[in-house]
Formats: C-alpha cells, structure tokens, sequence
C-alpha cells in the first residue's frame, strides 16, 4: 500500500481491504487529519455557527474544508477527487459530526449531489459536473427531493402513485422544463448544481420520477426561504422554486422514470453516511460526558467513580462502539456491492440516529444543570440528534426497507 | 475531417467544458508544490501570478486541471474536433502524454484563473540519448511532421534528449480582451521560460516545436531566440487525434530548431524581460525589448 497526501489533498492510491479491527492506513490518516483541523478550526466556532442567523453561512470554514477535500472525498481521481469510496466519507463525517453535525452534513449533503452524477455511470454528465469540485474555490451541491406535500412519497416506491403536486418535468426539444418547489434542501442556498427529482407529465403522482441535473445559476430558478431550524444550525436548509427552468437532456440521469431506481440507489450509499453522522454527534456527547465526569467531584471523588455514572458511561461507549460497527460495514458494503444494499444501511442509520439521542439525553443528564445550559454545548448536542430521525429516511422508512429485507434476502452472517 | 456526427449534444458538452474550466481557479497550487518544485515564481503585487512547476511536483487535481485550460482554449479556437471531445467524454488532454519533467508555466489572476500557459516537455521519462543517434526516440514534433529535425538543423555537439525542450501550448485565456493584459501574460510566460531556461538541470540547450509564423514566432522572437522553421514538412495526423484539427484548421504550422545562448547570456534576457514588466509603460518597453534584443529567424529546407 502506498499513501499519498498531496499537501493536505486527500487523495488516495492502492486501497486497502479494511478488517474487522482495523481501519485501512490511508482511512486512518485521513480521519485524524479531519479529526485536526475540526478540533483547531471548527470546535471554536461552534457556538458561533449554532447562535448564528438562520440565514447565515460559514464559507470561510467550507473553504478550509474544500481545501483539505472534504468537498470531493467520493469523486474519482480522474476527475481531481480523493478517491475515497463512502467508507472514507463515513469515517471523516463522524470527526465533523462529534464537533458540528451542521458542518457535516453541509460536506455530506455534497456527496448526496454527486452520488446520482456517479451512479450514472454516464461519462460524460460525470466529465461535465465532477470536476467542478477540483479547483481551489469551494463548490457545494444539493440534492432536492423533498417537497412541501412529498418526502416519503417519493423514496418509497409503493407510495409513489399516491404522491400529490409533485414537481413536473416536460420535454422540450433538446430540453427539459422544470415547474414546482423543493422544500427543506440542504446547501440549496449554496450549492452550485442540485440534482432535481421531478414528475413527467402525464404519470400520476411520482410515477414518472426522473433525476435531472440543475445548474442553481439557470434562469427560472430562485431561492426561497432559509428554514429556522432546531439544530444542524450551520447548514442550510431551503426551499427551491423552479419556474420554465429549461434543462438539456443530456443532464437527466439515467433516463426518463428513473428516479425511483436512482433515489434508492443514492439512499442506500447516503444512509451509511449518515449513520456515521449521528454515531459522530453521539461520540461528541460520549467524549463530554467523561471528561465531565472525570473531573466533577461528588461525594469525594470524580463522577466517573460512582458506579451508577460508570455504568451508564460504560453502556453509551457501548452504543458508539456498536453503531461505528454498523455504520463502517454498511459502507463498506456499500462501495463494494452493486447495487448497494438496503438492509445495512438501513440497519445503521436506525440505529445511530436512536443512540445519538439516547447518549446525548444520557450525557445531558450526567452533566446536570450545566448539560442543559447552551454554554456548555450538550443541548446543541441533543438537538443535532434529534435532527437525523428527519433526513435520509425516518424510522418509519428505514424500518419498512430493513423489514423487506427481513423477508426477502436470505443472506446470513 | 472532424466527424459532427454528434451534432448539438457535441455543442453542447463542448460549451460545458469550456464553461467548466472556466470556473475552475488555481490559486492554491503555490502552497500544493514542495518548495523546491516552483522553478519560478512571480507576484508583481498586482494579482496576477506567474509560476512553473514541473509534472512531477503537481498534484493531480491541478495536472487535470492544467490539461484542461489547454483544452479549454483549443476548443475554443476551434483547434479540436468537437466529436472526438464528445464521443470521449474528454474534459482535459490526456495526463498520460506528459512526462514528469515537463514544465508548465503558468500565469493567474488574482481568483486563481489562469490566464496563459505554455509548457517545456521534456524528451520523454526514458534515459536520454544522443541527438546525433538516428535510432533515438522522436520528439512529439517530429513524429507529427514526420521528420529527424536534426537532420535538416545540425544538433550541437554533445547535446542530448534531455537537453531539449519542445515548446508547446503557448495560449492565453480567450476571456483576455484587453490588449495590455495580453501583453502582460505573454512576456509574463516567456520571462517564466527564460528563468526555467536559465536555471533548469541538465541545462537546455536547444527548444523546439512548431508554430505559425504570424502568432508564435513573434512571442519567441521577443526573446532574442534565433529561430530555424524548417520547411516543407506536413503535418500527419489520424482523423480522430485530438490535434488533427490543431494543424488541419490552421494556415500553416511549421516545425523549428533554436538553439540556446549559455545560461549566463540566458539570465541576462531574464534581467531584460524583468526590466520590460516592471516598466510603467508596457508597450513602450516591449517595444524596445523588440528593437534592443530580437531574435532572428532563418528558414532550412525540410
């Protein structure tokens, strides 16, 4: 194996085979070079970032951040990216999220973009959009499925008849038109291209879905409100309004009515990521809680010496360790499967999103009145879990595709 | 022939292309390149920012990035075929015609765009041979002119492969109308060549390459280089090379020989085109830089 860091550029040559025990070498350089900058550059601005306006967006932080390449972790090297599969992008999200979910998610909703561009496997789209990422300027992408009457409607395939006002696609010569909204996008204020769910015309509800390619700059589209959230403050969630947008076909994916095929695809590689999303928000807590507890003193000694406290200590490094488990196989699994499979993806993002918010509630209530003061930063903590059970599948979904497996695969351990 | 069967997707992933490259800025790569890898580098306070780095010291990302703008700026003048762009799905000119000795220079603004460019490739990343050897591999001009140019221009005594240098790519940013920036860019690439020339391990001795006489030759001339075209060569190439239409859409691309002053005379055209840019009247500078220093040109029978 040879590892080559470029500077700070995260590029990756002849990858190891991760074990069960231990992370490849150049995963493990790249997670403690994330796990650097986020503890000497980001750590001190989160308070900042989680007061700040809704509105408000840190691209000097994104910047520092493209600049280590975290922008263009899953884009292939040929086209000027790290090369990393979502294993990579896994391990480098849990280092942001143990310090700013937000920021994450900002870098992960990124590689949400690009996922449809490289399931294309259409050389050209990928020629055309993949390389944006290579320059020394930050470029962010989208992806904008949700919509005001559809989210679940759209990533479940057996509901997509039943989808109402779902944004419509016509075609238009050499073009498509784009009409409707996206709400609750992610970077959708920042991103320079999203890749846009729409309806065909003339398919009832999401029947006809097709992914396409959409240049943010194109004339018709414009920007709507920033959403005022409860956590993950330091990105963006926003509504996207898209009027006669005009769109060439080569920048559909796939093909017309391929979105649900591409949906699911995109969600079976984002779900492992964000699974280490919320084990990273849970490893935060979990490192606050016992360095809390190792330093207050009741009844004479450090918390951690009380057994109540080690045992509820002991039990949420349990639910880290489990979840990091779980996470690093689905994305394993997830780079080397084709397609990638639901199950484990499923399987981890269930999991990590209720742990993040068991060990955050846990870590909050061992650190007393301080856990729930903003100054000390557990409440963000709690409020970022809660987060997770929202995006890329609720528990609801995951457990209807973690349950079709259930009954359908016959794999074994 | 370039093959439009293609058609308006063709266009359009051309436009693409270029519009991608277009966005793309740079400006990091000084801090991207071990220090010793910069063999020049220039910053007149101004923004703009001139640098040259051989293939081996650049990431990969900036090589793409480089191949790229040279694509960019072909398409843009028409200099490669759309089709062959397209049923590639090319967004640069491939990496793997460089060698690790190649040296880019390069100019930016201040964004990190890049503004000009033009390249010193090295022979090739084998051992290097005797000019004089007529087994010896050919240079890139050579094969697509179908000619030993050191058959028609006698090869200095002793002068290897590596000791030559094939100028290639000399272009500027098609978004550069104004005519003084222009200028700028231009004396800031060949200052850029001439202190590469004037430093660069084994020395360099002869440059070649080819050009059209009404664009190139007269950049070169600026330099004080005495340029040898060799006429009556043609160009050959396969209908679907990417640089058939380089050649094919051009009035007449000839290949040359300029042999080099000693480095020492070298760092004295460097001090020159250093006084040229630093002038407060550019144009008045470069044009006695023309008077005062310019090369000459002679033509042999190919």
């Amino acid at each position: 194996m040879t590892q080559q860091l470029n500077g700070h550029d995260l590029l990756r040559e002849e990858p190891e085979t991760p074990t069960l025990t231990t992370l490849p070498s150049e995963i493990v350089a790249l997670r403690d070079l994330v796990r650097s900058w986020v503890r000497e550059r980001v750590a001190p601005a989160v308070r900042r970032l989680d007061a700040a306006d809704a509105a408000d967006f840190d691209w000097d932080l994104v910047r520092e951040g493209h600049d280590l390449g975290l922008t263009r972790l899953v884009v292939p090297q040929q086209f000027g990216g790290a090369g990393h599969g979502i294993f990579g992008v896994a391990v480098a999200l849990e280092e942001l999220a143990a310090v700013d979910a937000g920021l994450a998610l900002a870098f992960g909703a990124t590689m949400l973009g690009q996922a449809p561009v490289l399931l294309s496997g259409d050389p050209r789209l990928q020629a055309r959009f993949l390389p944006l990422f290579s320059g020394d300027d930050p470029v962010l992408a989208c992806n904008a499925i949700t919509e005001d009457l559809a989210g679940c409607d759209l990533l479940i395939p057996e509901n997509a008849g039943l989808a109402q006002d779902v944004m419509s696609a016509h075609r238009d010569g050499d073009h498509y038109v784009l009409n409707g909204s996206k709400r609750f996008i992610t970077n959708g204020k920042v991103a320079t291209y999203a890749t846009v769910f729409a309806n065909m015309e003339g398919h009832p509800g999401a029947t006809g879905l097709t992914c396409f390619v959409v240049m943010l700059e194109s004339p018709g589209v414009t920007l709507g409100e920033v959403a005022d959230k409860m956590g993950y403050r330091s990105c963006l969630g926003t509504e996207l309004h898209f009027a006669g947008v005009r769109v060439p076909v080569d920048n559909v994916v796939g093909g017309e009515g391929d979105g649900v095929h591409v949906n699911i695809q995109q969600m079976n590689m984002a779900r492992a990521a964000v699974a280490a999303i919320s084990t990273g928000v849970a490893r935060g807590a979990l490192d606050q809680a016992v360095a809390w507890a190792g330093d207050r003193v009741q009844g004479g000694v450090p918390l951690r010496q009380h057994q109540f406290t080690a045992r509820k200590l002991a039990e949420m490094a349990a639910k880290v360790e489990a979840a990091r488990g779980l996470y690093l196989k689905a994305a394993y699994l997830a780079d080397n499967e084709i397609p990638a499979p639901a199950f484990e993806p499923a399987v981890a993002k269930l999991f990590a999103d209720r742990i993040a918010i068991e060990v955050a509630t846990e870590a909050m209530g061992l650190m007393g009145a301080r856990g729930y003061l903003r100054d000390h930063g557990m409440e963000k903590r709690l409020r970022d879990a809660l987060g997770a059970r929202i995006y890329e599948g609720t528990p609801e979904v995951l457990a209807l595709a973690i349950t079709e497996s259930l009954y359908t695969d016959d794999d074994d351990f | 022939m370039c093959h439009d069967s293609s058609g308006d997707a063709a266009v359009r992933y051309v436009a693409d292309v270029v519009s991608l490259h277009r966005r793309l800025g740079y400006r990091g790569l000084v801090r991207r390149v071990p220090r010793r890898g910069l063999l020049h580098l220039v910053e007149r306070g101004d923004g703009l920012l001139t640098v040259a780095v051989a293939t081996r010291d650049l990431p990969h990302r900036y090589l793409i990035g480089l191949q790229g703008f040279r694509l960019a700026q072909y398409l843009h003048l028409g200099w490669v075929c759309e089709d062959v762009v397209y049923s590639s799905a090319l967004f640069h000119e491939p990496v793997r015609n460089l060698s690790a000795e190649d040296v880019h220079i390069l100019t930016m603004n201040g964004r990190g765009a890049i503004l000009g460019y033009l390249s010193l490739s090295a022979a090739g990343d084998g051992e290097p041979e005797q000019l004089s050897d007529p087994g010896r591999s050919r240079f890139p001009v050579e094969r697509v002119h179908g000619v030993n140019l050191f058959d028609h221009v006698a090869a200095l005594p002793g002068v290897r492969t590596d000791q030559v240098r094939e100028v290639k790519r000399f272009v500027h940013s098609r978004s550069l109308r104004d005519k003084q920036q222009r200028l700028r860019v231009t004396l800031e690439l060949l200052h850029g060549m001439a202190a590469v020339l004037a430093t660069v391990e084994p020395a360099v001795r002869t440059l070649v390459g080819d050009l059209e006489e009404n664009v190139a030759l007269r950049h070169l001339l600026l330099t004080g280089l005495e340029v040898q075209i060799v006429e009556g060569t043609t160009p050959r190439l396969a209908d679907r090379d990417l640089l058939h239409h380089a050649y094919m859409e051009r009035a007449s691309v000839k290949p040359f020989v300029a042999h080099l002053p000693d480095q020492e005379e070298i760092a004295a055209r460097v001090r020159l085109l250093q006084q040229t840019l630093d002038s407060a009247s550019l144009f008045d500078a470069a044009s006695l830089l023309a008077r005062t220093t310019r090369g000459s040109l002679t033509r042999v029978a190919g």
